[in-house]
């Protein structure tokens, strides 16, 4: 890939100073303003936390915050029901999807309806429907005795109906992504396995599946930090509540710098979930890069 | 793929490809009616999306779409909204787009960690962005301002344009831009006059792409928009009130940030898989 690269280790700066400023003043500057004010008390209501510096105190207090602890376990459940769902009825949806050309062609834009949709047009989508007075699927699980009021204001049935918004919002992705992947799959493997007489299921796991494997992991990474970041649908829809069942960490950043104005603390908390991603992102280009190498 | 059936044979098959259609379509209207009814509801009144009996046939009306447009400032929104996603795209493109053809064709420090760099924006909780954005916008009175929101959305949409761009330029042959070099052009004559009317395409489709991000963001239009400079999306929960829900305001509202996305998407369905896992899986 590197011949023809014209070979000039500075030169090429003429072209990228433009975005190089860019970036400086939208990301590099605002991150170190950022960490600034983590080891600083700084509250717009509190004319006390003026901007002393307190060191680690702010780090101290965030690992000590049961709030925030139990807005990570709220994330967590999400993640952790969400994510094996979307990925497998997004495999068996792309599969059967494989298989026919013709419903590929006319089903899929409708498919991908909910994923390209902005969040708040889905966050709309899923308070109206939910309503159980006069909402699509409200109305009907009132009938069938399943609910009684109301859906998200249920401090039992907010959180897995958040879940199935997502589900229903980003199963799309993961269908697109593995249809993509499935055709773009070589032919040889499968006539090679036909001709030894192996089983239909015996060539999805023993061909399809090993083949997909680097359609899984990037899968798996884009969903992982997606559904870290979680927000936008939950802010529409719950804001949190009832209460703090559905308070998942971003929720609660917003809620301490943007209701309570603790930026301080607030940026500290925000630091902590961005170093967070960073690793997951660090350790997947990692396992990336070894996985290439091996090759 | 047309491998999966090959094993059965007769009545089997047709019995299975029936099951697959159906459970095809079923999906398929999953994903598609709770969408509808908010589109239906947009032009239904109050009292008939209020109606405790569901109801697919109704006497439409253009009553919310008068309220939130044109009684209620939901068409400044609307221009809003316009402006900042046009800005963020020209922004983007123009210092986006020569950095991919440098990151493509030149030995540029730091090109290894490119793809590294643009996974760590796309994965940064928004909140992790919109803090210290508008910690430096206060700062700086770009707060509630349009050039503040176009800013706060290059910080998404500049490493993804520059990530997509650099991918197609891969595809573009050296052999042309070293004929144009021998032909008399300079790099840059070469990069306006040659490279970029061939990827006049893929470029338009980068923007596309820039445009749908930036037109359904939320969180940082909500936060550095202000009133001033506040965006379709970022007004949906101004019409949550303590008094009740502005319901048919709000579908109308979601009418109007849904239906230009689907239409976009529908031009740019084959780079929509590129655009959205970072070129990792060809559409």
């Amino acid at each position: 890939m590197q011949t023809g690269v014209r070979k000039a280790p500075f030169k090429g700066y003429q072209w990228l100073w433009p975005a190089l400023i860019l970036i400086a003043v939208i990301e590099l500057i605002p991150f170190i303003v950022m960490l600034v004010y983590s080891v600083r008390a700084i509250n717009f209501l509190d004319i006390s936390a003026s901007g002393q510096f307190i060191g680690l105190d702010n780090y101290r207090q965030a690992l000590n915050d049961p709030e925030f602890g139990s807005s990570i376990v709220t994330l967590s459940k999400v993640i952790v029901t969400a994510l094996p769902i979307q990925f497998a009825l997004g495999l068996v949806v792309a599969l059967a999807l494989t298989a026919h050309q013709t419903l590929r062609k006319y089903l899929l834009p409708i498919i991908i309806i909910p994923m390209i949709i902005s969040p708040v047009v889905v966050g709309l989508i899923g308070s109206l429907n939910l309503n159980a007075d006069f909402g699509l699927i409200g109305i009907t699980l009132k009938q069938l005795g399943i609910v009684e009021k109301t859906i998200l204001g249920d401090y039992n049935l907010a959180l897995p109906a958040i879940v199935i918004i997502d589900i229903w919002q980003w199963t799309p992705f993961l269908i697109l992504i593995f249809t993509a992947g499935l055709l773009s799959l070589p032919k040889e493997p499968y006539e090679a396995a036909y001709v030894d007489g192996a089983s239909t299921w015996q060539v999805f796991v023993r061909v399809t599946l090993p083949l997909m494997q680097p359609i899984f992991l990037i899968a798996l990474l884009l969903r992982f930090t997606d559904l870290f970041k979680i927000f936008d649908t939950i802010f529409i829809m719950t804001e949190g509540g009832p209460g703090s069942v559905t308070e998942v960490s971003n929720i609660y950043a917003y809620r301490v710098n943007f209701r309570f104005w603790n930026l301080g603390y607030g940026a500290t908390l925000v630091t902590l979930l961005y170093i967070v991603s960073f690793l997951v992102c660090f350790a997947f280009v990692k396992i990336a890069t070894l996985r290439e190498d091996k090759r | 793929m047309a491998v999966a059936d090959q094993s059965e044979t007769g009545e089997g098959v047709n019995y299975l490809r029936a099951l697959r259609i159906a459970f095809l379509l079923f999906i398929a209207i999953v994903s598609f009616i709770p969408f509808l009814w908010i589109m239906m509801s947009a032009f239904k009144l109050r009292t008939d999306i209020m109606s405790p009996t569901l109801s697919f046939f109704f006497s439409p009306t253009l009553s919310n779409f008068l309220d939130a447009f044109v009684e209620g400032d939901f068409g400044t929104y609307l221009r809003n909204s316009t402006i900042v996603g046009v800005g963020t795209v020209i922004l983007c493109l123009v210092t986006g787009v020569p950095a991919a053809y440098a990151f493509s064709r030149f030995h540029v420090l730091g090109k290894k960690h490119l793809y590294f760099f643009v996974l760590t924006t796309r994965m940064a909780p928004a909140i992790a962005v919109a803090l210290p954005l508008y910690i430096v916008f206060k700062n700086l009175y770009l707060l509630g301002s349009i050039p503040g929101v176009i800013l706060a959305h290059a910080t998404f949409t500049l490493a993804l344009v520059i990530y997509l761009m650099k991918g197609l330029f891969d595809e573009v042959p050296r052999e042309i831009d070293q004929a144009a070099l021998v032909d008399g052009y300079s790099e840059w004559q070469t990069f306006l006059y040659v490279i970029l009317p061939i990827s006049r395409s893929s470029i338009v489709a980068t923007g596309f792409l820039a445009f749908i991000f930036s037109w359904n963001e939320f969180l940082f239009a909500l936060l550095l928009g202000g009133t001033d400079a506040r965006t379709l999306p970022a007004a949906f929960p101004g019409l949550v009130t303590p008094l009740g829900t502005y319901w048919g305001q709000l579908c109308a509202a979601a009418f109007a940030v849904a239906i230009p996305v689907i239409i976009l998407a529908t031009f740019i369905q084959k780079y929509l898989v590129k655009g959205l896992t970072l070129g990792a899986v060809k559409g």
